[in-house]
This record gives C-alpha cells, structure tokens and sequence, in this order.
C-alpha cells in the first residue's frame, strides 16, 4: 500500500466515523440522545426538589432558629435563672435539631468553604475555650470569628449550657463562678457568630444553587452524584465516629459516654434520628406532601435497580425501628443495652454499603474505570 | 535450514535503526512528561509521603520510600534520565537510571498498580539491551564514530513481541462471559458517558456496549497481527490512532492510549516513514539480507527467559482461579486491561481472646483513600492489612490479635456480595496465596 492509499484509507476511516455520529446525532435533542434527554430531565428535577424542598428551607429556618437562639441567651445573660437556662437549653436544641438536617449538604463550594466545620465542630476543644473565658481579651462576636472551629459553633454553646452535672450547677457557672459574666459574654457572642455563619451558608447555597442544579452530568462531577457522595460520607460518620468510638471500638470494648456527640445534653439520638430523617428525605426525595417526590429511589426504578431501590426502602425501616426501639437517650441505652445500640449501629452499617457500593454502582457515582487501568 | 537457524537468521539480519530510534525517542518524550505530570499533580505525596503504611509486593517488602525530599529527588532524576533517553544523551546511563528508578517507585505501592506502569518498566529494561542512540541522538554528536545506519533484526524485534503480548493477553483477557455477553463493564462505563457532547447521543443505543465490547476484543487479538504485516500495517495504524483516541475521549485512563500509539511506531519501518514524507535516501544505505552476528548468547538466553515469563505470565490465572475477575489471584502483570468496573467495602474486627476485648478498625482511619478503595477487593492486600493491624496490635500489648474482616464487594454491574470468609482469622495465614482459598464464590 503506497502514501496515497494510506491517506485516502484515513480519510475514508474519519469520514465514516463523522457520518455515523452525525446520523446519530440528527436525532439528537440539544446534542444528546432523547434518553439521556430524560435522565437528565429527571436527574434536574430531583436536585431542584432536593435545593427547593430540602435545601433552602432548612437555611432559612436555621437562621431563624439561631436568631431565636441569641435573644433566649442575651435574656439569660441579663436574667440569669434556672427558668432563662432552660429556655436557653431548649432553643440550643430547637438550632442542633435543624443543622443536624442541614449536616447532610455539605458538598461542592459549601464543603471547600469549610463552614459546616464552624457551624459545629466536635468535640469542642473546652480547655481553650475556658481560656478564652478566663483571659482578658474582649469578648464579642469577632473575636469569636477571629478563632479556630474547635472554640465555636454549636458544640461550644453545648458546653457552656450544659456544663453543670444539673441545671442549678449550669447556672452557678454563669452566676457565682470565677468570670461568671464573662461566660455569659462567650455564650452571647457564640450565638451571635452562629448567625453569621447561618446566613453565611445560606448565602454559600444560594451563589452555588445554579452550579448545583445545572450540573447534570454523569460523572464523578456531577450534582447527583456528589450528593450520593454526601450520603455516604454522613453514614460513614455515624457508623464509625457517632456510634462507633461510644461503642468501645477504638478502646476494646469499653463503652465511652462521653464520646457520643451530644452527651452533655443528652441530645444524641436526637442528632443522629434528625440525620437518619433527611437521609431518607434525600433519597426518597419526600420533603413535602404537596411537592414533586424525585428522589434516588425513582432515579435507581428508572434505570432498571429496582431491587436495590427496595433493598434501601428496607434498610431506612429498619434503621428507623432500631432507632425507635431506643426509649431512653442514647447516653443510658449506651450503658444499660449496648447491644441495643450495636444492632443500629449495624442497621447503619447495611445502610451505608448499599448507598456506597450498590446505589453509587446503579447510577454511575462510582464510575472511575479500574485504577488498575488508568493515569 | 533448521527452524533455530532460520529465527537465529532473522534476528541477526540487518535492518535500518530508524524504527528504533524513533521509538527511542517517543517512549523517552513521553516517560519524561509522564514523570513531570506525576510531580505536578502531587503523586510523589500522596503515593510515597502521605501514607503511614504501603502495599508492597511479595518478596519486595524491602522496598521503602525515602525522606520527601529523596522521592523528589528521584523522580525528578527518572525525568531528566526519560529526557536524556529521549535525546540520545549518556544514553545507557540514562536508560539503566530510568529503569531502576521507576521499577523502584513502581514497587513501593500497589495500590498505585498499572498495567501500562508494569509496561514502562519492561520496554526501559529492553532499551538498556538495544544500541537505540545511533542515530538520531546528541551521543553521536559527542562520539561520531558510533553511528549506524542499521542494527539486528532482534533490536526491533523484541519491541514489537512486547507490544504484541500486551495486545493479545488483552484480548484473551476479556474472553469472558461479563465481557462477551453482558457487555460488562461496557455498559457501565459508557452509561457513565452519555452526557459527552456528539458522542453521547452515539453511547446512549443499547447496542453501543455490545458493540464497544466485541469490538475490543477483536481489535486487541488482532492489531498485533495486523501491524505485523507490511500490507495491513497502515490500516492497522490507523485503527491504533482510532481506537485509542476513542479510548482517551470516553475514559479516565491517563497515559495508556498515549503509550500505546507511541510505542506501535516502532512497527513502522524506515522504508513507510519515507514513503510518508516522500523523502529520498541519502548518506547511509543498508542490504537487508546482511547478517551479522551481534546477538551475544548471554543476551539470547536473557530474552528468551523473559519472554518466557511473559507468555506464561498472563495465563497463570487459569491454574489459580476460575474466575480472576473475582479473586484476582493472577490479575496483576497479565495485560487484564479494562476488564472490569469494581466496589467493595471493608471492615476489620479485632479480637483478643485472652481478655475478651475487640476492636473495629475502619480502613478509611489507617489509610489513604486510594489505599481503602484498591484494598477493599483485592484480597493479598486485605491480607497484607491484617498482617499491619496484627503489627499494630501486638505492639499494644494484645499478645494474640485475631482478625477477621467483613468484606463486600460488587463487580461489573452485580449487587454486592459477601467477599471473603467472615469466620476466616486472617492472622492464621502465613503466606498471601492461602488467602485465596477463602474467597467466597461469586453468585450470578
């Protein structure tokens, strides 16, 4: 075969490689196939749902929540009882029960601004934070922003509000303790930072919310998948880190109350139901009653999964069963019925390997052909 | 004429260097960007730095990373030595270096295994055998008297029965039912794939995977066959240009496609370059029919142990395994190239006996993430992490850990399954291969 054959042979090769994807692409909607024209379809209205429905309501009532918050603690610094306390308790709770619904969407341009680490870093660093209590500096707002995760966010106002082994010793530590005034002055100026902070995300979601809904495709880039990412990642965490470490998995054996998240409030079944909850709302896409219900289980139907749709169904019920079989607070079941607290804790872990391994497989999250082939 | 003088005839025939000169040059350019990509995307970190612990491959446990700044300094070394091989400077100093320093680093991790890496390896120890720096290179610059116009048959030869054996254990890699009849791990990949602008729409047909599938396997048992021949070596480049830009464009596979379009120039001869470029011979001339004898027995019987290895090699899985996508036991170092889309997930139990207390050891705590997804199916490496956990442990005082590991696992479309025998104390194997008998049996 001489030169002019081969080019001829070349151009006659790329010239039929065109036409074939020409002729394809002819019956083309916007440059893809009119199937992946509805994956898509369907793959933005399920982000949208999730931004709409699930997303943006949650910042705003964590605004709200943590507004709410200040003023309950600005009128227990000026009125210092038992009565301002426990309001002060409960509206704590009112904000850890919605961030613990917002801790699921901390991906794209919220993750790389690393917020959710000064909205609730755990567990606070608390001998810094008597330090700051019991040294001169002045205490407001910006000095609180002025300092690292560890001294802020909802985990330190857990510590100063529920410091005392009970109510009356709380509020001794804010009333007849060294610097009491100064405490007050720290949980004050933690909850006014909380609002910073709370607008701040809100503002973080609403610059990426086009980026979020508009990233459509398949890849590991993709908004669907790095929300499937998120769910791995906050399952991961509860298994390992909010059940796992309580359990004595790191020690032996030996159960540490005081390793759960919320301990001193008592608060951590509350944390990890609230996690579990919106979880499930993500993957069911069910945020309202009213609203459009696209959600991963849809999207796994749709591609033929539907077993694995079932299995995940199957698996939130029986998460949600363990976590109702807990009559108490996690911190008593934890030293009364460890197995109790096991049995959730590997209701989690079935949960987790089939949102990592099935699901993220069914919808392509996992996608980065074998490494053994590849960079 | 007996056959082992007719090949022993073939080998030492003369022919133009060209070929190999330019395959010289091309594998050098390439390894050189290919070294200072590495450093640009802060591997030399995350594959010898970061982690606290590494994979290494048996009988190698002795290769360790050194400080930061020696794993700088050797891979800038590998680069300027892949730049010094691709010039002709220093040229067998500089191919030796290469090849030492890059199988070093390539030892170091598996988790970091690739087969195109494996092949950087095998076609840099070649080179160090091969005159490839006389012509075309500064060395002849420096030392004008070692310049040749032509060079045994075998200097070329070797280069193409490498690159043949890639393709053809590639190709015998994907007789399998998951490749021929569920189009597996296609399906997947180009699922993955269809939101490509113009391509995309092509991706989205059902057919598209068998297609892709089938059309792999054909090109990859037949290319080497094809570039063989003096007439069907033009097409044949053509389909390599095609075929593994195609492969660039759909996947995430870094420099193989590269490699792989490279290396096949060595197939195409000085007399097609010219007819390419319609240029005309001057100054050196060479018979073809000349034989000379230049390839010593020494060298003779190095290559015919290592090409030994490399036919067998890639077909040992079939006494270890029936089923090597699963098991893997055989996957490594037998061209097993893009046969399969695989997931798992583990987790370690720790038990002491004596005083009945148990530990759970997430990988994702120890590791790096690459570490835990490579680790999480493939079982040496699981049991390699044991073999560091049972270090760990008995350094805490625990005289006897027991460690079992829950292990799942999916491949090519399947749902996960139970990978490794839960009840199995993977401390009780004293040797990796024991591992492979435990391997639960894959359903479906």
């Amino acid at each position: 075969m001489n030169t002019q054959q081969l080019r001829s042979l070349s151009f006659i090769t790329l010239l039929l490689v065109a036409s074939v994807t020409l002729f394809f692409v002819s019956c083309e909607k916007s440059g893809v196939s009119e199937e992946e024209y509805q994956t898509q379809y369907r793959r933005e209205a399920q982000l949208i749902n999730v931004y709409d429905n699930g997303i943006a309501p949650l910042n705003s009532l964590f605004i709200a929540e943590t507004r709410q918050l200040e003023q309950t603690v600005v009128a227990f610094k000026n009125a210092p009882t038992i009565a301002n306390l426990k309001a002060s308790q409960d509206q704590w709770t009112a904000v850890l029960q919605v961030w613990k619904r917002a801790e699921l969407y901390n991906l794209g341009d919220i993750e790389d601004s690393f917020i959710h680490f000064e909205i609730n870093r755990w567990p606070s660093n608390t001998e810094t934070i008597d330090g700051f209590i019991n040294g001169n500096a002045t205490i407001n707002e910006s000095f609180v922003t002025g300092n690292g995760s560890s001294s802020k966010g909802i985990s330190a106002m857990e510590y100063l509000l529920f410091s005392g082994e009970n109510d009356q010793a709380t509020l001794e530590s804010f009333t007849t303790a060294e610097n009491a005034n100064r405490r007050a002055d720290y949980l004050v100026a933690l909850s006014q930072n909380l609002i910073v902070k709370a607008e701040q995300l809100e503002q973080l979601w609403v610059d990426f919310k086009p980026t979020f809904t508009s990233a459509l495709q398949s890849g590991l880039s993709g908004s669907q998948n790095q929300l499937a990412n998120a769910m791995v990642t906050l399952s991961e965490q509860i298994v390992i880190k909010k059940l796992g470490t309580p359990l004595g998995e790191a020690n032996g054996g030996e159960v540490e109350v005081q390793s759960l998240e919320n301990y001193r409030s008592k608060n951590s079944l509350i944390s990890i139901k609230e996690n579990v909850i919106e979880l499930e709302k993500v993957f069911t896409g069910s945020y309202k009653e009213q609203s459009i219900k696209s959600g991963f289980n849809d999207f796994l139907v749709n591609v033929g999964a539907v077993s694995i749709s079932n299995d995940i169904e199957a698996s939130f019920a029986n998460v949600t069963s363990k976590l109702n079989a807990i009559s108490g607070t996690l911190e008593s079941e934890l030293v009364n019925n460890s197995a109790g607290v096991l049995e959730l804790q590997e209701a989690l872990n079935e949960l987790e390997v089939l949102i990592k391994v099935d699901m993220s497989n069914a919808i392509g999250a996992t996608v980065t052909v074998n490494s053994n082939d590849g960079d | 004429m007996t056959v082992i003088n007719k090949i022993t005839t073939y080998l030492n025939t003369q022919t133009s260097i060209v070929p190999l000169a330019i395959f010289r040059m091309a594998f050098g350019f390439l390894m050189t960007f290919s070294m200072l990509r590495f450093i640009y995307n802060g591997w030399i970190e995350a594959a010898y730095i970061t982690p606290t612990f590494h994979f290494t491959y048996q009988y190698f446990d002795w290769v360790q990373p050194f400080s930061t700044g020696v794993m700088y300094a050797i891979v800038i070394g590998c680069a300027i030595a892949a730049f010094f091989m691709a010039i002709g400077l220093f040229y067998r100093a500089a191919t030796v270096f290469f090849f030492l320093s890059f199988t070093y680093l390539e030892l170091i991790e598996k988790t970091w295994y690739l087969n195109h890496y494996y092949l950087v390896s095998l076609l840099a120890f070649l080179l160090i055998l091969v005159p490839a720096n006389r012509k075309f290179s500064i060395d002849i610059l420096r030392k004008p008297g070692i310049r040749r116009a032509q060079v045994s048959n075998w200097t070329i030869f070797i280069f193409k029965l490498q690159l043949s054996v890639v393709y053809f254990f590639g190709g015998v890699a994907k007789l399998s039912s998951d490749w021929l009849l569920e189009a597996q791990p296609m399906k997947i990949w180009l699922k993955a794939k269809t939101d490509l602008p113009l391509l995309g729409g092509l991706l989205d047909v059902d057919v598209m995977p068998y297609l892709f599938s089938w059309g792999g396997i054909f090109y990859d048992l037949l290319i080497p066959f094809l570039l063989w021949s003096r007439k069907s070596r033009p097409i044949a480049y053509v389909l390599v240009l095609v075929f593994h830009l195609l492969t660039h464009v759909l996947f995430n596979i870094g420099l193989f496609p590269w490699m792989m379009i490279f290396c096949s120039l060595i197939f195409i001869t000085e007399q097609e370059w010219r007819q390419l470029f319609k240029l005309t011979r001057k100054g050196d001339t060479f018979k073809t029919s000349a034989v000379k004898k230049t390839l010593p027995n020494g060298i003779l019987v190095m290559l015919s142990v290592f090409f030994l290895f490399q036919f067998s090699l890639p077909l040992r899985h079939f006494i270890k395994t029936d089923n090597v996508l699963w098991t893997e036991n055989g996957f490594r170092f037998s061209w097993q190239v893009m046969v399969m889309e695989k997931t798992g997930h583990t987790i370690f139990t720790v038990k002491d006996a004596k005083n009945n207390k148990q530990w759970k050891e997430y990988p994702s705590n120890r590791l790096t993430e690459i570490q835990e997804t490579q680790m999480s199916f493939q079982p040496d490496m699981i049991w390699q992490y044991a073999q560091h956990l049972e270090a760990i442990f008995k350094e805490k005082g625990v005289e006897n850990p027991e460690i079992y590991v829950d292990a799942k696992v999916a491949l090519n479309g399947r749902r996960s399954q139970l990978f490794i025998e839960p009840s199995l104390d993977l401390t009780s194997l004293d040797d990796v291969d024991a591992v492979y008998d435990y391997i639960v049996p894959l359903k479906d």
